[in-house]
Parts: structure tokens; sequence; C-alpha cells
């Protein structure tokens, strides 16, 4: 060992000093970052003192994969229980005041009214009034559900757009992953950010994720549809221009494969974009032919057959249009969903003032004179009781919505509340769950990989006591050589 | 006569001196040098003849002496392309005119031109290397050439295998004959799992491959692998189809599994192997997928690590040489692939080398011999990459002989003036 080569070793300790020091500081720097992963530089034996063998990160592979996994797990059923806040929020406020329950209960109300003073204008011209609320509330309802379908629907163009953006990334910073582990520079920086992207790939769909040779990530979706390998693979998705009750949305694709939509409360959708085509094809879809059903059910109720009850039974008070606008007088078939009734039933124009009259529900007669069935005179509410006996009298309703077990029209329009309330109390309770889970594996994730900064500022200190030892040793060699120097001079 | 001598034998101490402070000195000039192996002086007497009673004064003779075997110490630096030697080895450069010669100043840089030329200009040579490992030369400079990392810009392999293991759902319905992928109908295919692999064709072109997976028969269980070009697909299903002259990439295997293991049974075959000619070479691409880490379990479809071999055309990034001397270039997706081979020389007597302008080295007919090997192999030691060789020349050591030759030079310099004054004293005599 020479003067010079001890000169070389405080020069490699200076060295190191910087790098371990730069690599502090980049820690620091990067406390606040949840994608970022703590590195450590580590110090090996090499040529005249010490060289940074390599940068390590420190990484944890099976606490990414429970974070990954957990946050899909969190974002799909975020996303059911937004969707079905939204439905909910349709039906008014805590009341549910907008609701068809609470609008026929009114109308109701205003029908036993009506019947006891049978001949008072007023009251009729108000049951006529509450009669259209409940129309409207069906149409409104009707019509805003299909638009949350349509905003599912662009919601899930959104995400399959964003999912191929960053699945596009993910392919670059993958191949920046394999050239700087192959050229042995840091890859940490894009192991780093491809992490990142895997978490927000996670949250619109659920991955399950490879490395391969030379750090190369391959991508499945949780059903095991090659999501990423080597080239990210299409997500293909054809938007539906306009929604109504009998439209089907079409499916996304992954490298040909039909991805699943979601199913129940306690969602099974993993990411946003099952859980959107839960919202857009399970949860609105059964809801609206619950609204059709209520509909149905009231079309039928009012349904004039004639004095004696033997008539071809035709639409009363409540009656609807067809696809093209025409009115009709046919009831529709008892046990089965007419797709979009809902959105088409309306109050009969016959008995609506100023140009129509309330007196036709009392005394029937709607569909011509044939069906009049009160003769009396203006004091007898006979029809309208049997009105209100049909709103509980038995009624069949279609099994694909859910609640068919419901013996009547009153307590089926209760019980679609009653379901969505259900529906959204599950969502709640998982989310509950699902988010208190997803925080805990961030929490665990983060205080294993991130950075803690009183362990970065201690060691800092080492880092600074072994500068000033490197330091020394060159100021020490320097007077070493001075003294030799000035023998010669 | 006797003065004379003693005079002239000054002469000869003081230019031994000189000779002695001119290594010196080039050693302090050059204790930054890379690759710089220290000189320095020996000396050896002349003696005249004597008789009894007389005695003639001879004088002293200079050998330069080079430490060129000291190994000097090796610093770290930040470029892949400097090298350093630990051992008895040297690299083998070649001047602008071709001649070859040794050295150990390793720091390359890549010229324009793409060769890697040290400081001194002198480029680095090796064997390239084939398909195989190259051999080496053992006694001369034959078939060495200057290695040239442009020429490697664009290569690409293509795909010949590859293997795919997955769990398949023991309890997936069984599809019917005509509804599997296999039959490749136009309607009613039922595709139960599928998954994808990228391959390379014969021009570095990304294939990609589906693979579909369709329960056969549940008693015994069998599973069928469907293999189809995806490019080849009508809107992203089926059926795939090829016009003319493209030809239609389709292999179905049966897997059949042991229901006591849930693995392959030793009949089944363990391979898929389809071939693909629609890149146009002669034989005809045939890739071979390894499917015998397959289980059927009764859990969900889990695909496991796909690997395929091959790679993409790119251009090298970066250049790296290995403890072996492996020169290996990197492409941009990460490939690698060894180009080169550094040799290096070495010959029997290192300090009996003639040394040349640049650090640079001649065998000569006392130093023996070169052989040429690789590193890691007998005595020539060695590479470091991201590293020189620094100078074997220690400041304190040339100044204690600076010091000590200053002194000497000066005691024979006070010789000689006692010499002259004795021959003023000798001419005075007469007046």
């Amino acid at each position: 060992m020479s003067l010079a080569s001890a000169l070389s070793t405080a020069q490699s300790i200076f060295t190191n000093s910087g790098t371990q020091s730069a690599v502090s500081a980049k820690n620091i720097a990067n406390a606040q970052n949840p994608d970022y992963t703590r590195r450590s530089a580590m110090v090996v034996t090499g040529g005249n003192g010490a060289i940074i063998g390599d940068i390590t990160r420190s990484h944890s592979e099976p606490l990414l994969r429970q974070t990954i996994a957990s946050s899909s797990i969190a974002s799909g059923q975020r996303t059911v229980l937004d969707g079905l806040q939204e439905i909910k929020n349709l039906m008014g406020g805590n009341d549910n005041e907008l609701s068809p329950a609470k609008l026929i209960a009114a109308f109701r109300n205003n029908l036993d009214a009506f019947a006891g003073k049978a001949n008072d204008t007023g009251i009729g011209i108000a049951f006529i009034s509450s009669a259209r609320d409940v129309a409207a509330g069906l149409n409104i309802a009707s019509d805003k559900l299909q638009q949350i379908r349509k905003d599912a629907d662009d919601q899930i163009k959104q995400n399959v757009t964003d999912l191929n953006a960053l699945l596009a990334k993910f392919e670059t910073v993958n191949n920046q992953v394999k050239n700087a582990v192959s050229s042995g520079t840091d890859p940490n920086d894009s192991l780093d950010e491809r992490d990142g992207l895997v978490k927000k790939i996670s949250e619109i769909v659920g991955v399950t994720s490879y490395t391969r040779g030379g750090n190369d990530m391959v991508l499945y979706t949780t059903d095991g549809t090659t999501l990423f390998e080597a080239v990210p693979r299409k997500v293909t998705f054809q938007q539906t221009a306009a929604f109504d009750a009998s439209t089907t949305g079409s499916g996304v694709y992954i490298d040909g494969v039909a991805l699943k939509a979601g199913d129940s409360g306690n969602t099974t959708a993993k990411g946003s974009l099952q859980a959107h085509m839960q919202i857009r094809d399970k949860i609105a879809p059964t809801f609206q032919s619950q609204l059709d059903e209520i509909a149905r059910g009231l079309i039928t109720s009012f349904a004039e057959t004639g004095p004696t009850g033997a008539l071809l039974p035709q639409t009363g008070l409540f009656t609807y249009k067809d696809g093209a606008g025409v009115q009709q007088t046919a009831i529709p078939a008892a046990g089965t969903i007419v797709p979009g009734l809902a959105s088409k039933i309306f109050v009969n124009p016959v008995v609506v003032p100023p140009a129509g009259t309330p007196d036709k529900v009392r005394d029937g007669g709607i569909n011509g004179a044939a069906y009049i069935v009160n003769t009396g005179g203006s004091s007898y509410g006979d029809l309208l009781d049997k009105y209100n006996q049909n709103l509980t009298g038995p009624m069949v309703f279609d099994t694909d919505t859910e609640i068919a077990d419901a013996p009547d029209v009153l307590s089926f329009a209760a019980d679609s509340m009653g379901w969505l309330e259900q529906l959204r109390s599950t969502a709640t309770a998982a989310d509950e769950t699902k988010t208190a889970m997803l925080s805990r594996s961030l929490e665990a994730f983060s205080s294993n990989t991130g950075v803690s900064l009183d362990e970065e500022l201690s060691l800092l200190l080492d880092i600074e006591q072994s500068y000033k030892a490197g330091a020394k040793l060159m100021s020490t060699v320097d007077d070493m050589m001075k003294a030799l120097l000035d023998i010669a001079s | 006569m006797s003065i004379f001598g003693t005079m002239k034998t000054a002469v000869s101490g003081m230019n031994a001196q000189a000779n002695r402070l001119g290594t010196v000195g080039d050693n302090i000039a050059n204790s930054s040098t890379v690759g710089y192996k220290r000189s320095s002086t020996a000396f050896s007497t002349l003696v005249l003849p004597s008789t009894q009673g007389s005695y003639s004064s001879g004088g002293v003779e200079t050998n330069v002496r080079y430490s060129i075997a000291e190994q000097g110490g090796i610093q770290y630096t930040t470029s892949s392309t400097d090298l350093a030697i630990q051992g008895e080895g040297f690299f083998i450069v070649s001047d602008p005119n071709g001649t070859p010669y040794l050295t150990r100043a390793g720091a390359f840089v890549k010229d324009a031109t793409g060769f890697l030329k040290n400081t001194a200009g002198f480029n680095l040579m090796g064997y390239p290397y084939g398909s195989n490992p190259p051999a080496a030369v053992v006694n001369g400079f034959n078939g060495l050439e200057e290695i040239n990392i442009n020429d490697f810009g664009m290569v690409s392999s293509p795909s010949t295998a590859g293997s795919f293991p997955a769990n398949l759902d023991k309890g997936a319905a069984v599809v019917p004959l005509a509804n599997r992928p296999s039959a490749n109908a136009l309607t009613g295919t039922v595709v139960t799992n599928k998954s994808s692999l990228t391959a390379y064709d014969h021009a570095g072109a990304k294939v990609l491959y589906d693979f579909y997976y369709t329960k056969a028969t549940a008693s015994p269980d069998t599973w069928e692998v469907s293999v189809y070009r995806q490019d080849q697909a009508t809107n992203g299903g089926f059926p795939y189809t090829a016009t003319a002259p493209n030809v239609l990439v389709q292999q179905t295997v049966t897997l059949a599994f042991d229901p006591n293991t849930n693995k392959l049974t030793a009949a089944s075959p363990k391979a898929i192997t389809f071939t693909d000619p629609n890149d146009g070479a002669t034989p005809a691409q045939s890739i071979t997928i390894d499917l015998s880490d397959m289980t059927q379990f009764a859990a969900a479809f889990t695909p496991g690590k796909g690997i395929i071999d091959g790679n993409a055309p790119s251009p090298i990034t970066d250049v790296e040489i290995g403890g072996d001397g492996v020169v290996t270039a990197v492409y941009q997706d990460g490939g690698r692939r060894p180009i080169y081979q550094v040799a290096l020389a070495t010959v029997p007597s290192i300090d009996k080398l003639l040394p040349q302008n640049g650090n640079a080295y001649l065998p000569t007919n006392d130093s023996g011999v070169v052989t040429i090997g690789f590193p890691q192999a007998g005595a020539f030691g060695q590479i470091y990459s991201g590293a020189l060789e620094s100078s074997n020349v220690d400041i304190a050591s040339e100044l204690t002989e600076m010091i000590e030759s200053q002194r000497v030079y000066t005691a024979n310099s006070k010789v000689f003036q006692t010499g002259s004054d004795l021959m003023d004293v000798l001419i005075n005599l007469k007046r």
C-alpha cells in the first residue's frame, strides 16, 4: 500500500458517501410518495477500499400482491355502491319521497277521498293530479335510470380507454425495466413506476402478475385472461349511443375474451370495469323491470271492463304509448315484463281537466259508452272502490324482477324500494369492510417499503461520519506528502 | 593517467545518476497515467585492468528496467467500457496501421465508427463470437479482429420454444366436439379458457398466438389445447381464416390428466408443436410450447409464468464486458447477445517487453513469444469492467530515489572537482 493507493481509498470513501447521501436524499424527497419504495446503497469491498455494489429496493412482493388485490376489490365495491347511491337518489331524499311506493300511497289517499266524496269535482281534480304524479314519477325514474345505464356505459368506455393507455405505458416502462436489468443500470425508478401502473390498472380490472426472466412482467386478469405479455393485449368495447329499457349494452373484450359483470350487493366485481358492467347490465335493468311491472300493475288495476265486467278489458285511468307514440288500449299480458312500460305510462287525457273530466274515472266509459258503469248519479263511488280494491288485489309478477313474490301492486312497489335499500345496505357494509382492508394493506405496504424519515436522518449521520473520516485520511496523506516534498526541496 | 581516469569515472557516475533522475521524472510525470508501469535503473560496474600498485578507476553502466509485471491498483469508474486486468494478461490492441500491440491501458471508449479506442488511440481486439464460443489461436495474432460494436445494429432471433404452466379447472363443463375451438366453426364455439403468447418470427416481428383450453371428456379427464395465430381471427373470434399465400396456423393436442396426481399422465402429450410458414422463411418456423406443468385441480383457471424465447429487432443500447471478456450487446428491448470475446496475451518474461508510445508494449526476443488466451483461464487473469488499473508508481519512493540520486550526483561532481583541482596543482608545479 503506497501513499497514492491510500489516497485512492479516501477517494472511494468520498464516492461512496456521495452515492449513499444521494440515495438517502432521494428517499427523503420521496417520503410522501406512495408509489416510492425505499432504496439503500449496499457497500462491498473491492479495488482500493469499497464500492457501491448495488442499490437495492426494499420491495415486498406478497404485500404488493395483497395491495393490488384489495385495491381492485375495493374499487369494484366503491363503484357499485356509487351506482346504487345514484339510483337511490332518483327516489328522492331520506324518505324516498319520489319513489313509486310513496307516490302510489299519496295517490291512493286521493282515491279514497274521491270515492268517499264522489261528487266533489275539486277532490276529483286532486285525484287526477296525483295520478299524473305517479305516471310522471315512473317516467322520470325510468328515463333517469336509463341515463344511469348510459353513464355507466360512458364510464366503461372511459375505463377501457384508460386501461389501453395504461397498458401502452406499462409496455414502455416494462421495456425500460428489462433494459435496465440487462444492461446492469439502476432499474429502481422504472420498477416503482411499473408497480404504480399495476396499482392503477388493478383499480380498473383485477390483475395477477408474474415476473419472468430479466424482470419482465406478465399480467393476467383475475379471470386468467392475458392482459399483458411482451405487448399489451387489445381491450375492446363498442359504446352504445343511447339506452332504453330493451337496449343491451355491448361487452368488454380483453384479448378476445368477454369480461364478466360483477354480481350481488357484496359484489364479486374486481375493478371498476366489472362494477360498471354490473350497474349497467344487472342492477339498473332489474330495477327498470320493477318499475315496468309497477306501471303494468297500475294499468291493469285501472282497466275498464264494462258494467258487467265481461267486456274486453281496456286501459282506463292509466294508459301507455307504443314505440311509435300511439296511445294503446290493450292491457299488457299478465306476469310478463313490458320493457320500458314505466317510461311510456301516462294518464288518459280524457280524464285530465280542463279538456277532460275526472268523472269518467268515477263513472267509467273512458273507452266509449259501452264501458259506462255508473249511471246512478255523481254521488256513487262504487267503481272507484273497485279500483281501490284492485290495487291490493292479487297480481302475478314476472320472476325476472327478483321480487315476484309480492302479492299485489302496492306491496310490489314497497318491495321494490326494499330490494334497492337491501342491496345498498349490503353494498355499504361490504364497502366499509373492503375499504378497511385496502387501507390496512396500504399501511402494511408503506410501513414495509416506504421511507421512514428518522431512519434516513440517522443514516445520514453515519454517512457524514464516514465522509469526515475520509477527509481526515486524505489530509493526513497530504501532510505526509508535504513532509516528503519539503525534504526534497 | 589515473587522475584523468578518476574524472572520467566521476562523469560516468554523473551520467548514471542523470539516467536515474530521468526515470524518476518519467515515473512522476506518469504517476496518473492509466496502465503505466514504472521504470527504474540498475547499475553495474565497468572495471579497467589494474596492476599491482596501480588502480585504474572504471565506471558505471546503467541498465533501465521496467516493472511491467507489477500489478497496479484497481480504481472503479462509471464507464462500463473501462477495463482493468488483474493478472498477467495484456489487452491486444492495434494501431491505425493494424500492427498489434500489448497494453494494460484499458480506458476504452466507443468511437464514431464503433471501435473501442483507448486513450492512446489503440483499438481493442478480440475474437468474433459466432453461434459458438470462439477458440483462441494460442501462438499468434491470427483470427483477431478489432472489436466493432456498430456492426451489430439490428438482430433478431425467431422463437422456437416456450412453456406455459396453468391450472385447468377440473369442474369445467365438457364441450361437445362441434363446439370446441378445434372445430374452428363460425358459430357455436364455446371458449372455456384462453391465453395468448407473444412470439417472434424470422423478421423479428411480434406474432401473437391464441391458446384455447377446452375440457373434452370428464372420464377420463382430457383437455383439448388448440393454438391459432391471433391475426388470422375473424373480428377477434372464430373462425380463424387465411387467404393464400398465407397459411392457416392451427394445431390441437389432447392432454390427459391423472385423477390421482392431477398432473398429466405418462401417456399424455407434454407439448404442443405448431409450424407457422407465414414469414416465408425456409424451413418454416416451428414453435414448441411445453405444457408439462399443466395441472387439473378443482380451482379456477390460473395461468402461470408463460415463457417464450426469441427477440425482436432492436438497436444496441449498451455493451457489457464480463469478467471472462465476453462482449455482450444489450438490445433496447432487453435482449442480450454475445458478440465478441476479448482475448488476452502474455509472454514468459513480462518485464522484458519493449515499451512503446501510449503505454503499449511489443514482445522482444528477451521476453519470449506471445501466448494468447481468454480471461479467467491460466495466468491471464480477470477483466474488471467499469474499472481502470492505475499506474504502479509510488510517489514517496520516487521522491526518496530522487533525493538519493541528487546526493550521489553531487558526490560524483565533488570527485570530478577534486580531480580537476589536483590537475591544477600539477600544472602549477611548472611555471
